[in-house]
């Protein structure tokens, strides 16, 4: 079985496992409320019931009002931030979504159904690393108990099939099928066939940015810039704050040394994203191919402060400060390349 | 919504005694919606009776009724021509007035009612919602204080009355009233809001968040309202408005940075550095990576010509989001301003080559090195700047200016550079005053006193170009001119209007 179908299988029925828990989660909110009840006004319990009787009943709009009301007077309730981010979820709202979910999950680290959608709100941005970070999270919750881990895996593959065989039923010509074969592909190293079937799945929806996406990043993976080029700045035309499209329309304009394109939109990306760190490095990179070496390093710095264990950068800084005549600054951004690159290493033999 | 009344059953005009209970038996069928049962009825009424008004009245009732509202006014008209004391009459006929959308036609027919009858609540009650829907809040508390004063029991009159209370911007008489219906259980959640929405457009916006709070929904759409109001009472630059409404709103929901940042910039906007560097610290706390705090929040140090804490904040900024050219830009100005010059330049270099499309910071840069006297260098980014946005006005006029400091001086190239500034925007004084004193040098006194009139016009504290029409005056004969112009440079030096370059780039930078 793919392992792109075992992740999804894993995913949704932890989504489940995720709902009792958020049940359970929510009794224990409530029993704490009711202990609480002489310092604490019952306004916010009655709140949070409120909240979740419109939730269950799906009226978004009543219950997101009650959620931010309530978040005003008890800012520390974890279940809260989380329905607020549940419902914004599915009213469409991923992106609003991802600061309840975040507040959620820092107030309850234990929140699988958190976890759970804050990946999906990842991945409905496409914003892969996080969504593959949000998961790896909430896999490690899973029990520790190797029989029982299989076991769930086993089922959450079940249930994968299941799903994947209600979305054929819905079209099997869907753009969102045609999807999930090319994802198939891609998965198979057949980047043709992917590409094949995301142009059929454009062609049903030529309106979905996600589609544009992933034709795009196949393209720049076959080392196909222009094409990628293309696809790429059709999604930043259909959403603008697609920051992943603009990062990665940086990278393919750098292979296509137009640095100065790239350094734009590398800024563009970080604008919607500031914690983009490989736009940080992208953009050092477009300015130190430019010329402009001092502009060029705050940015590297900046990459290397998010990502300190890359040494890539170093080695640029190394050049960069040799070419400003900073022979010790240089010297030094070696060395520390230097043993980067062999702890690198290191750590992968160690793997092997 | 104007009460429509059954009125005018008992009448001045006596009637014969079956007439009457004829007359009753109509009305009671009005009332009841049954207006073809009611139509036979009103017909003989008006063949028994054609000349008693009460008859007409009950037509134009009918006619109301079935939202004939022209053939109902024409019958309360009927009833006034043959009673023109019937107070129902009027009332009825100001009624259907204002369906007719006649609104100061139907206010005239009220004030006649209450001549005849001045304690008529329906009438008073009726007049205050007329005046108060044309915005007339004022004059409608009158009739509605007095109606209120003769049935303070009546919901519908304390909640008209309140509303123009509060339209009226008086909140002390606005207030007992609300605690009244709220005492009362007569604040239903419509109403709560409609006076929620008053008080926020009246001014008052934490009045209207206190009547909203317990309702989560109402108190969402209010927030959102307020917020709204907020952002256009800013964009609007009436600063002191967009603070109150967002001090109001402070406890519905948990302030958002973009919440701090829009507070700390009114504040800001009303030179109140200690809370604009307040909430801008919030909107940093809650948001580490935006640029437009830190940046807000530098520009507010700037303002107050306190480069040292501004220089903190920027590097702060650049350190955690060097992507950005508008903190590297204000980080040089701070540099320029603290006459620490290397290390602006240095900055500022940086900036351009990060975004060489961003202007201000060719701006900053030219402005500097034109005061220090590196026309040279200026004339070169300049260079670089115009093949870039060959129609960005201020790299004109800095051109201009770099090349009339030059030891030889192409006179006609500085004018040609100064034109294209002008051209490019009409409305900026100091590029006409600088044409000006080229035109001067080229000796065109008269096409140098045309543009140096310009720049004072657009801006009377520009001293220098007082001075330099003075002394054209002078030199064309002209005394009396020269000496109010000396007057006018004398006055302005004294008063220290005439500001500097630098604190204009504050200015025109903040917000940004």
């Amino acid at each position: 079985m793919p392992v792109f179908r075992l992740l999804l299988l894993l995913s949704l029925a932890l989504a489940g496992y995720g709902q009792m828990r958020a049940q359970a989660s929510a009794m224990q909110e409530k029993a704490a409320a009711k202990a609480k009840a002489g310092a604490h006004p019952a306004e916010a319990r009655s709140l949070f019931d409120s909240a979740m009787l419109y939730h269950q009943r799906r009226d978004f709009s009543k219950s997101i009002a009650t959620l931010e009301r309530l978040i005003v007077l008890e800012p520390d309730r974890a279940a809260a931030h989380i329905m607020l981010g549940l419902d914004l979820f599915q009213t469409g709202r991923a992106r609003e979504a991802l600061e309840p979910f975040k507040r959620g999950i820092t107030l309850d680290p234990a929140s699988v159904e958190g976890l759970f959608y804050l990946g999906l709100c990842y991945l409905s941005m496409d914003r892969e690393d996080e969504a593959r970070k949000a998961f790896d999270r909430l896999a490690a919750k899973a029990p520790s108990d190797a029989d029982q881990t299989y076991l769930l895996m086993k089922g959450l593959s079940r249930m994968s099939t299941a799903m994947l065989g209600r979305l054929s039923s819905l079209g099997q010509d869907s753009a969102r099928m045609h999807q999930v074969r090319a994802e198939y592909y891609e998965m198979q190293d057949d980047p043709d066939r992917a590409i094949q079937e995301l142009e059929e799945a454009i062609r049903e929806r030529p309106d979905l940015p996600s589609l544009h996406y992933a034709v795009g990043v196949v393209y720049w993976k076959k080392s196909e810039p222009q094409r990628a080029k293309v696809a790429l700045t059709r999604v930043i035309e259909l959403d603008p704050r697609h920051f992943m499209a603009r990062l990665r329309l940086g990278m393919v304009l750098l292979e296509l040394n137009e640095e100065a394109s790239a350094a734009v939109q590398f800024r563009a990306a970080l604008t919607e994203e500031p914690g983009l760190n490989l736009a940080y490095l992208g953009l050092g990179k477009a300015l130190y191919k430019q010329g402009a070496m001092e502009a060029a390093v705050p940015q590297l710095q900046r990459y290397i402060e998010l990502t300190p264990d890359d040494p890539a950068p170093h080695y640029i800084l190394s050049q960069i400060y040799r070419r400003l005549e900073k022979s010790d600054q240089s010297q030094r951004e070696l060395a520390i390349f230097k043993a980067k690159t062999s702890q690198t290493k290191e750590g992968q033999s160690e793997m092997k | 919504m104007l009460t429509i009344l059954l009125m005018g059953l008992a009448l001045g005009v006596p009637v014969p005694e079956s007439l009457a209970g004829l007359m009753e038996h109509a009305a009671l069928q009005i009332r009841q919606g049954n207006y073809q049962s009611a139509e036979p009825l009103v017909a003989e009424i008006l063949q028994r009776a054609p000349q008693a008004s009460s008859a007409h009245n009950l037509l134009g009732l009918l006619r109301l009724g079935e939202g004939q509202f022209d053939q109902a006014r024409q019958a309360f008209a009927d009833a006034i021509r043959l009673n023109p004391d019937s107070t129902p009459a009027h009332v009825n006929l100001a009624n259907t007035l204002v369906r007719l959308k006649q609104d100061q036609a139907a206010i005239k027919e009220f004030e006649r009612a209450l001549e005849l009858r001045p304690d008529d609540k329906t009438a008073l009650f009726n007049l205050g919602l007329v005046l108060g829907r044309n915005a007339q809040f004022e004059p409608a508390t009158r009739p509605l204080r007095r109606a209120h004063a003769l049935d303070p029991a009546d919901a519908s009159v304390t909640v008209a009355l309140a509303s123009a209370e509060i339209g009226s911007h008086h909140p002390p008489q606005a207030e007992p009233l609300i605690r009244e219906l709220e005492r009362r259980g007569a604040l239903k959640s419509t109403i709560r809001t409609s006076l929620a929405m008053l008080w926020l457009e009246n001014g008052e916006a934490a009045k209207g968040a206190a009547l909203v709070s317990n309702d989560p929904e109402r108190a969402s759409d209010y927030y959102q309202t307020a917020w709204r109001l907020a952002q256009d009472s800013s964009d609007a630059g009436k600063y002191a408005r967009t603070a109150s409404i967002l001090e109001g709103i402070k406890g519905l929901r948990t302030p958002t940075a973009e919440f701090h940042d829009l507070l700390g910039s009114a504040y800001y906007a009303l030179d109140d550095a200690k809370r604009a560097s307040d909430e801008l610290q919030d909107a940093i706390q809650m948001e580490p990576a935006a640029p437009d705090h830190y940046y807000k929040l530098g520009m507010v140090f700037l303002k107050h010509r306190t480069p040292e804490p501004a220089i903190y904040v920027f590097k702060e900024a650049v350190e955690k989001r060097p992507d950005v050219p508008k903190l590297w830009m204000g980080l040089g100005l701070s540099y320029y301003i603290e006459n620490q010059f290397d290390e602006a330049k240095k900055v500022l270099y940086q900036t351009i080559a990060l975004d060489p499309t961003y202007a201000p910071a060719y701006t900053v840069m030219c402005d500097m090195l034109i005061q220090k006297g590196d026309d040279e260098e200026a004339i070169k980014v300049l260079t670089k700047a115009i093949a870039i946005q060959p129609n960005l006005y201020l790299l004109y006029y800095y051109y201009g200016r770099a090349l009339g400091h030059r030891s030889e001086v192409d006179t006609e190239e500085v004018i040609k550079m100064l034109r294209k500034a002008v051209e490019l925007s009409p409305d900026f004084p100091e590029a006409h005053f600088e044409l000006g004193k080229a035109l001067e040098a080229a000796k065109r006194p008269v096409e140098a006193i045309g543009e140096l009139k310009k720049s004072v016009l657009l801006k009377p504290q520009l001293e220098q170009a007082h001075y330099r029409l003075s002394q054209l005056y002078r030199e064309s004969g002209n005394t009396q001119l020269a000496e109010q112009e000396l007057r006018a440079f004398r006055e302005i030096r004294k008063s220290g209007a005439g500001d500097e370059m630098v604190q204009q780039l504050i200015v025109s930078f903040q917000g940004r």
